[in-house]
């Protein structure tokens, strides 16, 4: 016997009266109650509708007080995705803040601070930067670990909001994130993908609006990348052509494919099986298809046996995208490193450990096949090729990833020997003061449910890096008192180049911002090429910054590397930096939006101006030895600009020492 | 009706209940309250009720509350039960009315008062000492007529005066005693086991007169109970409601509220285990409520009224024969030891035509949780209704054991 729509909502009406007439003392038992009934319905399209019916009055009784989602205007539309799959009860809870935002649009409730085109707006950014949530069924195996009502509830919450706001009109905004995506390139496109087949599926690209001609130039990159593709259909097909095609005819596809794969940083199924067929057929053909300039080509013909053999037993459909790590790996001349080519060819050797090699498979989200092994070789390639590539993605794990992306730079053989631990072991061991870490015998790290998005070698890497992290920094706080954990750990972990320098805002022994003049002087005196000497930083720096959002008002704190300060094209200063929780757009408030193209950056930076920047940092490592009567020339207007910047912002959560 | 209740000890609902229903009340309870108070307009008098001396008695209180004009004062909590006590034989000028609260406090004494009035007990003894439960282990075993290489017959020790389950140990055997009493136990009432299904009632008193009587079926005491009482136990509600008088009588009892657990045996005999006279754990007065479709929390309080007449009274409580349509059951969640992360409510609940709803809270973080002690601190409660007695028992028992935390 299953109970009627009618009986849930007689007893949700109930319950809403019972909470609306509480006294606020008494209402958070009865708003535990009343969630748990929404839970209910919101697991049934009859359900849903009732509640968004419903959404005026919930609104009004005051259901959304006190809790993260009181105001829509400081809402963040990317968070929306993570937060509806954390399960009960935030689930749910953001499933109605999500209906009150599409009833504010369609002006059933009007709010002071938020207007209906707000509401809209929101929605439209909100369906974009949770795409993959958005328009998944949710038949992958890789979704079998949620629970199947939670996974339903997504799927109703966004029919739901399909229903009221189309695709057609996303056009615009998915079109800018396709493009600042690929700009960006991530090692992990899994996104990308999900979009153009969504598009490609359901949108007519055909008419001339400029968005369609955006959005085309992807879908034929990735579905279509030649005339010939085209009229081949299928990859079956296009592999037949090419059995009988010519030396010359490959030669023409290759130049196409190769091309499209470095505009877009995506590989297509026919550029996988033309790599194969060159392989085998005209090997001399395959810097073509990997888009080489002539170090990347004198680097395929060093070692071109080795990459033979890469192509043919590790890259397969599961993980074509390894394609261009191959190309960005050759282009960087890593194997003609002593110490990258004996890794590497040890690396591709081992034994995965069982446990290693499910989770390799659980990253594998876009279902094709390939082996743990092929994963972990491919993701290889990948952050080897791609440094600026790798992000952490709904995991707390920035100091991993920004590590996994140093070394990747600075330290390739260091990365790929703690791979080898990792893949074959389960466990990897660092040293902190004399002391050995070993990651197995770590009960916590900072993730709590990990997210396995990522890519392979974050997906290997990145449970131990985020135990001994955590483990460091207990060892520290309970070893130094008094004294920022970051000194002693930042250098454990990462490496020798961390400076010895260290400066942070903020006093843990008497709680206020202390010393931020100094603090600016000094950054701007370290990094900053017009005040230290015209010098360019040797290694990156790795920083914590202060996230803010929209309205500059603080939600937390974030690692991310100090790359680079040059002169943009237009001839801006600006600090180029990794952010690994970045997927593009950003609005950090009083203006700073931080870029990802467009002002000189390199794949998979973003970028700012330079006080603005300084402006969210609260800790960075410096040399001392460099600084000599530097901190005087630091004009006092920059000094004031970025202090201005930062009291208004994070600032005010803090004391500030006079 | 009183000119003002003292509502002893901090209870948000009895509060909420108070303010709905318009009834004049002021909250006596620890001084850390007070802030809260303030902030939401809760009359309220701080005061230490865990000190007890020249400074804090209650001669001194009953000045504090004289400015309120309180002539009625309610014990919710075991811990307010004397500070009630005596403040209501002020109040109504009967030394008696303290020594009756004494009886709840102290389980001996408890179990002297039943023994002198002809309720069924154990062999019970007050005892101090490890040494001294061997020695009633010894004549317990010696009354069993036990034989040699026979089991030791069960026994149970309770402090003297602690809420429910807290300091209770069941003793099996004779390692048990040195194994499971802990010496700050001592001293405390050691008496043998009672046979039969335990369950509770909340029998409300007025004029010395059950005037309404629940009976609460437990599926696992401190974890799971639901009202009505299953068909097997309403139909002895008539001699439970007997018995219950009987109780009344013996112990003086005039006014309040008091939830004794009995023991029902195969022969349908009724065995007294303990009376307390506060409101029940296991959100009892809750499902009741439900059950009932009254305010048992604010029956509760105005039966601790002697002003009220029998017709003022019936005001509060359902109509006489009033018979209950539905089962109202609850199961307290508790996360098993170990480490919890989150909350995860299973699918088959959200499937279940008998779930009503729940309140279980998110555990703020990562955390480690240790085994119980007594029923306190569990996560909340999910609730169920439905028709059929059997059904709900199935299901109560069914959740004890569903994890929620994982």
């Amino acid at each position: 016997m299953e109970l009627t729509v009618s009986e849930l909502e007689n007893r949700f009406l109930e319950s809403l009266s019972l909470f609306r007439e509480a006294p606020a003392f008494g209402k958070k038992d009865k708003k535990s109650r009343l969630l748990s009934q929404a839970d209910m319905l919101s697991r049934t399209p009859e359900g849903v509708a009732f509640l968004y019916e419903c959404i005026p009055q919930v609104n009004e009784a005051g259901l959304f007080k006190n809790s993260p989602w009181e105001e829509p205007e400081h809402l963040v539309a990317y968070l929306v995705g993570g937060t509806l799959l954390a399960g009960y009860p935030n689930s749910t809870m953001e499933a109605l803040s999500e209906m009150r935002l599409l009833a504010i649009s369609e002006g059933r409730i009007s709010h002071s601070a938020f207007s209906a085109s707000q509401a809209l707006d929101f929605l439209e950014d909100m369906l974009v930067a949770n795409f993959e949530l958005a328009y998944e069924d949710f038949s992958e195996r890789a979704w079998e670990q949620y629970a199947r009502g939670e996974l339903e509830k997504i799927r109703l919450i966004f029919n739901l909001i399909h229903d009221h706001v189309p695709l057609e009109r996303l056009k615009p905004r998915i079109a800018d994130a396709i493009e600042s995506l690929s700009e960006h390139r991530p090692i992990v496109v899994t996104k990308i993908k999900r979009m153009l087949a969504v598009i490609h599926n359901q949108l007519d690209l055909k008419s001339p609006d400029r968005d369609s001609g955006r959005l085309l130039k992807f879908v034929k990159a990735y579905y279509r990348p030649t005339a010939m593709a085209e009229k081949c259909g299928s990859v079956e097909s296009y592999r037949r052509f090419l059995e009988d095609a010519g030396k010359a005819e490959v030669k023409e596809e290759g130049e196409q494919v190769g091309e499209q794969m470095a505009r877009t940083g995506l590989v297509s199924d026919y550029q996988l099986v033309l790599l194969h067929h060159a392989v085998r057929r005209y090997p001399e053909l395959v810097p073509v298809i990997l888009h080489l300039n002539a170090h990347g080509v004198a680097e395929y013909e060093r070692h071109e046996a080795f990459v033979d053999l890469l192509v043919q037993e590790f890259i397969v459909p599961g993980n074509k995208q390894a394609i261009y790590g191959l190309a960005r790996l050759l282009q960087r001349n890593l194997l003609s490193r002593k110490v990258t080519w004996h890794a590497f060819n040890r690396l591709i050797r081992v034994d995965v450990h069982p446990e290693v090699a499910k989770n390799l498979l659980k990253g594998n989200l876009l279902g094709d096949e390939a082996s743990p092994a092929q994963l972990l070789i491919g993701g290889a390639l990948c952050a080897l090729g791609q440094p600026l590539g790798v992000r952490q993605g709904n995991n707390p794990t920035c100091q991993s990833a920004r590590g996994i992306s140093m070394w990747s730079r600075h330290a390739p053989g260091k990365l790929i020997n703690l791979l080898i631990d990792a893949a074959t072991s389960n466990t990897i061991v660092f040293r902190y003061e004399g002391e050995l870490i070993e990651s197995a015998t770590v009960k916590e790290g900072l993730a709590r449910q990990f997210d396995y998005t990522l890519d392979p070698v974050s997906i290997v890497l990145v449970p131990h890096l985020d135990k001994i992290y955590n483990e460091m920094m207990k060892r520290a706080a309970a070893k130094h008192l008094g004294v920022d954990p970051h000194i002693s750990v930042n250098p454990a972990f990462y490496g020798h180049w961390i400076q010895t320098g260290f400066m942070s805002v903020y006093n843990p022994v008497t709680g206020y911002i202390e010393k931020y003049e100094d603090f600016v002087r000094i950054f701007y005196a370290s990094f900053h090429p017009d005040y230290n000497g015209g010098h360019h930083l040797i290694y990156p720096v790795p920083l914590g910054i202060f996230i803010t959002d929209t309205t500059a008002t603080m939600l937390g704190y974030h690692a991310i590397s100090l790359l680079r300060i040059e002169l943009s094209p237009a001839g801006e200063w600006r600090a180029y930096f990794l952010n690994p929780n970045s997927e593009g757009r950003q609005n950090w408030g009083q203006g700073i939006e931080p870029t990802v193209s467009g002002n000189g950056e390199f794949h998979g930076e973003s970028s700012l101006p330079v006080h603005q920047f300084v402006s969210r940092v609260y800790a960075f490592h410096y040399n001392n030895l460099r600084l000599d009567g530097k901190l005087d020339d630091i004009p006092e207007q920059i000094v004031e600009q970025v202090e201005k910047l930062s009291r208004e912002s994070w600032g005010r959560k803090y004391r500030w020492a006079i | 009706m009183a000119n003002r209740f003292a509502l002893m000890g901090w209870s948000l609902p009895v509060i909420e209940s108070m303010q709905k229903a318009g009834l004049p009340y002021v909250v006596v309870s620890f001084p850390d309250f007070e802030s809260y108070a303030k902030e939401h307009n809760i009359p309220f008098v701080g005061y230490r009720l865990d000190e007890f001396g020249s400074h804090s008695n209650s001669l001194a209180l009953a000045e504090l509350l004289r400015p309120y004009n309180v002539d009625v004062a309610v014990p919710l909590f075991e811990e307010t039960v004397e500070w009630a006590g005596a403040l209501n034989s002020i109040y109504r000028d009967d030394p008696r009315v303290l020594n009756r609260a004494f009886l709840f406090r102290n389980k001996a004494m408890m179990k002297r008062k039943a023994l002198l009035g002809g309720l069924r007990v154990g062999l019970f003894e007050e005892i101090h000492n490890h040494e001294q439960a061997h020695k009633f282990l010894d004549r317990l075993n010696e009354a069993e007529l036990q034989l040699p290489g026979e089991d030791d017959a069960w026994f149970h020790v309770k402090p003297f005066s602690a809420a429910g389950t807290v300091g209770h140990r069941f003793i099996k055997s004779r390692e048990d005693i040195d194994k499971k009493i802990k010496p700050t136990d001592f001293p405390c009432l050691a008496e043998s086991h009672l046979q039969g299904r335990e369950f509770s009632c909340e029998a409300f008193i007025h004029k010395g007169k059950v005037r309404f009587l629940n009976i609460t079926e437990y599926v696992k005491l401190g974890y799971s109970n639901f009202i009505p009482a299953g068909p097997e136990l309403e139909a002895k509600r008539e001699f439970i409601h007997k018995e219950i008088q009987k109780l009344v009588d013996v112990f003086g009892i005039e006014y309040g509220m008091i939830h004794p657990e009995w023991f029902l045996t195969q022969e349908g005999n009724l065995n007294f285990g303990e009376v307390a006279c506060r409101i029940p754990g296991g959100h009892i007065l809750e499902l009741a409520s439900k059950a009932y479709d009254f305010d048992a929390l604010l029956a509760f309080v105005v039966s601790h009224d002697p002003s009220l007449s029998d017709e003022e009274l019936d005001k509060y409580f359902p109509p006489k024969g009033f018979t209950p349509g539905k089962y109202y059951g609850n199961v307290m969640i508790f996360p098993r030891s170990g480490q919890i992360t989150r909350l995860e409510i299973p699918e088959e609940l959200t499937e279940e035509p008998y779930y009503l709803d729940n309140n279980l809270v998110e555990p703020l973080g990562p955390q480690k949780i240790g085994s119980r002690e007594g029923f306190g601190n569990h996560f909340g409660t999910v609730n169920f209704v439905g028709d059929n007695a059997e059904r709900m028992r199935e299901l109560l028992k069914h959740y004890e054991d569903v994890p929620f935390y994982v």
